[in-house]
């Protein structure tokens, strides 16, 4: 759909989508580090956030199509956030590799970095809607 | 639903912390018990956490299963990636069962008591108070983490209704 690009894809929408969906995904990390808090030989998870988005704001020259079995992919803006397990020996509590402070300050900052991925994606969507009624306010 | 999956798997911190105060409360009140139903003193109750198992949802596997694709043609599309959302990062922490712990039990010498044995001991549960007590602040703080935890995912499901 032409338009469906013009309106959407070609704006920030689809990379304000990612941010939305990779801190959402690293908020359910960060919560099931916080409760594992106790739980004796648990290792802690993170999310690759940053490489999945910046895989988003640097895109490939061109966009290519596979007509052929042979053809080999262009790498698409597209890849998956890794949910991976950070190497750390610190095992202070001899439970876990959780340092709790360290989650809590990661929480406040996914929660903050979801904050602002809203009101930007919140800001397009009220830019369309004034371009649609013609009118400001 | 995704949107409060982050909310299930701090439930399920809550939950396991608030039974680790439950024994720590019930050890704490029994630290003179000389005689429980089973006989002999008190045994100290202790809880154990597990991490949830990774598995995904029967229904997201069961999705997968049944709408396979397969690429017969140079044409077609690979098939789609899972979304974020879709990510499966465990599901929090589960079944803390409760156990009594055997320990070796506290000797007092008092001929008096009812339940002094022949030779005039009595046998009391071997419950350090002061461990105790370290523990209650542990899991206190613990139930502390996952309400804010919990707050945070709250804001942003809230904050997306927004949108």
């Amino acid at each position: 759909m032409f338009l469906d690009k013009v309106i959407f894809n070609k704006t920030k929408v689809p990379v304000l989508n990612a941010v939305l969906d990779v801190t959402q995904l690293r908020q359910r990390v960060i919560a099931n580090n916080i409760a594992n808090v106790s739980t004796k030989g648990y290792r802690k998870q993170d999310v690759q956030f940053q490489e999945y988005l910046e895989s988003f704001v640097r895109k490939p020259p061109v966009e290519g199509q596979m007509s052929n079995d042979r053809h080999i992919p262009i790498p698409k803006p597209i890849a998956n956030p890794v949910v991976y397990e950070p190497e750390s020996s610190l095992n202070d509590s001899g439970l876990n590799n959780i340092d709790i402070d360290r989650e809590m300050a990661d929480l406040a900052e996914n929660h903050l970095f979801f904050n602002v991925g809203q009101r930007l994606i919140r800001g397009q969507f009220d830019g369309l809607k004034k371009s649609i009624s013609g009118r400001a306010g | 639903m995704q949107i409060f999956d982050s909310l299930d798997i701090s439930s399920s911190g809550l939950s396991a912390q608030r039974r680790k105060l439950t024994a720590i409360a019930s050890n704490l009140a029994n630290v003179d018990t000389t005689r429980t139903d089973e006989g002999g003193p008190y045994k100290r109750r202790r809880v154990v956490m597990l991490e949830a198992p990774k598995m995904s949802k029967f229904s997201t596997m069961l999705d997968k299963a049944e709408n396979r694709l397969r690429t017969t043609d140079g044409k077609h599309r690979p098939e789609g990636e899972p979304r974020p959302g879709e990510f499966f990062v465990g599901s929090g922490v589960l079944s803390q069962e409760v156990r009594e712990e055997p320990v070796k039990p506290r000797m007092v010498y008092d001929p008096n008591h009812p339940d002094a044995r022949e030779d005039g001991m009595v046998l009391y549960p071997d419950i350090n108070t002061i461990t105790e007590m370290v523990d209650m602040i542990a899991a206190s703080r613990a139930y502390e983490a996952n309400i804010t935890v919990m707050n945070a995912a709250k804001d942003m499901a809230n904050r997306s209704l927004d949108i």
